[in-house]
């Protein structure tokens, strides 16, 4: 009896001692955080605030805090510490994570978390459309440095439909073979993103298409071959490595690339730009009208897939007399130089690139464009008579 | 931590680079990313040897006499009238024998009150590939800031006169016949005072007199360009895009035979295309008797334009697009520098090549014939080496006699952005690609620089004009180069080849007497060359044909522009003179003889 008084009296003491370590211990934190930076924080926040901050406030006010220190990993540890639940924090705290992971140069965590912040959850506290605009942007953004045009196309539709897009949006979704992908900083960004995570076949197929574009044409066809080799099923991948080929004019290369890999649905554009191409080599013209006119499809500006139909007309001898064909050439060429003209604050820039719009037919390009200019002309209307438009308002 | 939407100037973000986060045990999302294990990519070393081929140039500098260094005021600014420097002329000033060299300068801008007459420098050709700068005696060029040049005997005296661009005024420089120049712009019905760059002489109309078609490039205010500011540069600016510009007509002129040149752009058509013209090139690309004008534009679509019939009077209309020559095969309209023309797959008719800005291809137009061209960069190997490399002035010439026609490019970037991150290249060393057969062409760059005396190439230069021509009359083509910021050089031949070549001058009796328009071909080859007006970027080259022969003799079929054809057999190795309608002259052997330098 007294054995088991004694026993009992001893787990007592043992489950006492448990609960004032683990009450004086607080709650589990993030690797990397110490006790002490949280009480600071804690504290800090008490001072602010009518009622004790729960964890997740604290957290948020700490990774604020070693955001701005620069000490980002901790940083992002802190709001990836905050449920996903959380009243206040917990969606805004994945698209925060997002954008540190960035600069960790950790673009697929970085992706998936800006992804989860736009399928926000109801309980996660609130997400604003500007929120919304900036994971939009950081998506757009890697998709941009990371060549995944098509993707990037879903994004920049997204943008539009909740009117949050600006010239540079409008840009990119109507002329997005247009725009120069192969940008020194592009490729510089995407070596320090493969620099975290090598291994990332994503990366390495941009980087293969980089290589290419850089005059390195052997080292992209290396490296895409052993990719090919690796994730044969790839689109992407099986575009990357064709377009490396093209470059070097080998289509012997190219004919075994396609002789495994029929087309489909999932083709990218640029796929099926090098089938056409493939098509046109090989006297296929109608194939290659189908291959041309697929990407056409989706991608009304791309002058590559039109001049690839011109070539066709001009190599078949006959084809269908479109008499349309040289002015979209012409005018798409005008355009490309000139986009760099059409800034945000620019309407006349944007009147000219609706009209040119119009001239081929892009109308739903050409209405977005004509918006903008509108928008432009207004704001600027409002900033240069606050007066004038204050006395309206009185009169109404 | 706040969250603004950037400004969204899309990679243009600063790099943010912590590269502390590779611990994967801390990444709190797992990466649903397949496993690919990248190896080092390995560089393929495919060797090839360019034994017997490998073209040899030695630099001549300073130490030849050869002193020119442009001025084009560069400031810290980054003014876009900066940054295309000049061009480079090769003129037999006076008619000796040996080509000379014309060196077009800039000035203040705007022009300050103390700038001399001119620092444009016409340096005369000695033997053994020495200068002597016969300027102050020779050149009475105004106060100006001159850029391009064109060479061709416009009143038929037998001694070649000078066009000279600028930005503001163009000068006509009339060759006396004694070396010197008489300045007689006002020659000209209008003294283009646009910013032109590159210019051409050639027989547009038929008539057998030079004309002169002029490139213009962008409208600016030539005493205080524009300037674009960048604060993320050290210096506060960054060099404005052209697109910033609006373009401007080009300008042509036609010769009326009494001394006159009227400004006819508007007659035949030219004045609708406000472009941006860097280079310019003539040639009847589609052999119908009428020769057509290619203009190189800076970011725009280029021109190809071509005459009405020979019997309606003279109207150009752009068939750039439709004949292949106005975008890549891409679609894209690049940024069109210098032009080489020139047989290189050796099938009869002139093909085009254009250089182009970095981060992108130059590219080679195969003239199919007829005047229809294809894009045979890729298959010609010239595309990726010239993906990381700016290219301006331009020339084929067969510098090693394999009877393929090589290429050399001068290149250097327009703008120094080694502030950026990363940087980009602003000096660049030269090419040159030699011609292996099968319309391809094998870059022996390196090659050419891994010789002893390969420094030219071995250094990083800001290229501009270019040049070809027999300097020391010794068969091979050398080649005249002009930079920014460095002295001109000359690249001399050394090419151990053997005596297998001739260089032919063209005189028109009927024709125009420089013999621009010419053509030559060999009866047994398909290949043919003709003396194109233009060409490279804002230079001259020498205008004489240098082609390969059999060694015991070829014969020669040579077609005038007037129509008349000559036949020449059995024509060897030398120097000769071709009149029309007569038989060949032999040059005077250069190689022996009175010492010309001390006379001169």
């Amino acid at each position: 009896m007294n054995l088991n008084r004694r026993t009992a009296a001893f787990i007592a003491a043992i489950l006492v001692l448990m609960t004032v370590w683990k009450l004086s211990r607080g709650p589990s934190l993030p690797a990397g955080i110490s006790r002490r930076d949280y009480e600071i924080a804690r504290q800090r926040l008490g001072r602010t605030k009518q009622t004790p901050p729960d964890h997740g406030e604290i957290l948020f006010e700490l990774g604020e805090r070693l955001a701005e220190r620069k000490r980002t990993e901790d940083a992002r540890a802190c709001y990836l510490g905050i449920e996903e639940d959380h009243f206040e924090y917990g969606n805004r705290a994945r698209l925060l994570a997002g954008i540190l992971s960035l600069e960790l140069n950790q673009a697929r965590v970085a992706e998936t978390l800006f992804r989860k912040f736009l399928e926000a959850r109801p309980a996660g506290g609130p997400v604003s459309l500007s929120d919304q605009a900036t994971a939009l942007d950081w998506l757009i953004y890697l998709d941009s440095v990371e060549l995944r045009f098509e993707d990037r196309r879903r994004l920049l539709k997204q943008l539009h439909q909740l009117g949050l897009q600006r010239v540079s949006d409008s840009k990119m979704y109507y002329f997005p073979s247009l725009l120069i992908w192969n940008s020194t900083r592009a490729s510089h960004r995407l070596e320090e993103f493969l620099s975290a995570t090598p291994d990332d076949r994503v990366l390495l197929t941009a980087q293969g298409r980089y290589l290419m574009a850089s005059g390195q044409i052997q080292e992209a066809i290396d490296l895409l071959t052993r990719l090919h080799a690796a994730f044969s099923n790839e689109p992407e991948i099986q575009a990357a490595l064709v377009e490396s080929l093209y470059e070097q004019d080998d289509w012997k290369e190219i004919s075994k690339v396609f002789a495994a890999a029929s087309p489909t649905n999932s083709d990218s554009w640029l796929l099926s730009l090098m089938r056409g191409e493939f098509s046109i080599h090989e006297r296929r013209y109608s194939d290659a009208v189908t291959h041309f006119e697929r990407v056409i499809g989706d991608d009304p500006a791309n002058i590559t897939a039109w001049m690839g139909l011109l070539k066709v007309r001009q190599q078949n001898g006959s084809g269908e007399a479109d008499d349309s064909l040289p002015l979209k050439i012409r005018v798409l060429a005008e355009i490309r130089p000139a986009l760099s003209r059409v800034q945000e604050d620019d309407a006349d820039a944007c009147e000219w690139l609706a009209e040119q719009c119009r001239r081929i037919d892009l109308t739903e390009a050409a209405t977005t464009f004509q918006a903008h200019s509108a928008r432009i002309r207004q704001s600027r209307e409002l900033n240069s008579n606050p007066q004038e438009r204050a006395a309206g308002g009185q009169l109404e | 931590m706040n969250i603004t939407r950037s400004p969204f100037c899309l990679l243009m973000l600063p790099a943010l680079s912590i590269l502390n986060g590779c611990d994967q045990s801390r990444n709190p999302v797992e990466s649903d990313t397949a496993t690919f294990t990248a190896d080092v990519v390995v560089r393929s070393e495919k060797k090839q040897s360019f034994a017997g081929i490998l073209p040899r140039f030695e630099w001549k500098g300073t130490e030849c006499g050869l002193t020119f260094s442009r001025f084009d005021d560069i400031s810290r600014k980054r003014r876009i009238t900066e940054t295309n420097g000049g061009g480079v002329a090769l003129i037999d000033a006076d008619a000796d024998g040996f080509v000379d060299v014309f060196f077009p300068d800039g000035c203040r801008v705007p022009p300050g009150p103390q700038e001399p007459a001119t620092r444009s420098r016409l340096l005369r050709t000695l033997r053994s590939m020495a200068f002597a700068d016969r300027t102050d005696s020779a050149i009475p060029l105004p106060q100006g800031f001159y850029t391009g040049c064109a060479v061709g005997d416009c009143d038929g005296d037998g001694f070649d006169d000078l066009y000279v661009t600028a930005l503001g005024d163009n000068r006509f420089l009339r060759n006396n016949g004694d070396g010197t120049f008489s300045n007689q712009s006002t020659a000209f019905d209008d003294s283009v005072s646009e910013w032109s760059t590159s210019c051409a002489f050639a027989d547009l109309n038929g008539d057998g007199r030079l004309d002169l078609y002029v490139a213009n490039y962008l409208a600016v205010d030539r005493n205080d360009p524009k300037v674009c500011e960048n604060i993320a540069n050290p210096d506060g600016y960054e060099g404005c895009s052209p697109a910033e510009f609006d373009g401007v007509a080009d300008v042509l002129f036609l010769n009326t035979g009494d001394g006159r040149f009227t400004n006819e752009s508007s007659a035949v058509g030219i004045d609708r295309y406000q472009q941006k013209g860097l280079g310019v090139a003539i040639s009847d690309f589609d052999s119908d008797g009428r020769p057509e004008i290619v203009v190189a534009n800076d970011g725009e679509a280029n021109n190809d334009f071509v005459p009405s019939a020979v019997s309606a009077p003279l109207r150009y209309s752009d068939q750039a697009l439709e004949r292949g020559t106005a975008l890549s095969e891409k679609g894209f309209a690049q940024a069109s520098m210098g032009i080489a023309t020139g047989d290189y797959d050796n099938n009869g008719t002139t093909d085009i090549f254009l250089t182009h800005f970095l981060n992108d291809t130059n590219t080679l137009y195969s003239n199919r014939g007829a005047g229809l061209f294809e894009d045979s960069t890729r298959s010609s190997g010239l595309g990726a080496p010239s993906r990381q490399t700016l290219g301006f002035g331009t020339v084929f010439l067969d510098a090693n006699h394999d009877g393929h026609l090589d290429l050399f490019v001068a290149n250097g970037h327009v703008d120094d952005r080694r502030w950026m991150s990363p940087p980009q290249p602003y000096a660049m060393p030269a090419q040159m690609f030699v011609g292996i057969g099968d319309r391809a062409f094998a870059d022996v760059s390196k090659e050419i620089a891994d010789q002893p005396e390969g420094e030219y190439f071995r250094r990083n230069w800001l290229g501009r004009g270019v040049a070809s021509g027999d300097l020391d009359r010794d068969g091979r083509l050398d080649l005249a180069i002009s930079h920014q910021l460095e002295n001109a050089a000359v690249l001399h031949n050394i090419t151990p080849v053997r005596e297998n070549a001739i260089v032919l001058k063209a005189v028109g009796i009927q024709s125009n007497r420089t013999g621009i328009g010419v053509r030559l071909r060999q009866s047994q080859s398909k290949a043919r060359l003709e003396l194109c007006g233009g060409q490279s970027f804002q230079s001259a080259s020498c205008l004489e044909f240098h082609v390969v022969v059999n060694s015991d003799g070829s014969d020669l079929v040579i077609e005038w522009p007037s129509g008349q054809t000559d036949n020449h057999e059995g024509v060897g190795p030398g120097q000769w003179i071709a009149v029309e309608g007569r038989r060949l002259f032999r040059r005077p052997d250069f190689s022996s003889g009175s010492d010309l330098s001390s006379g001169r």
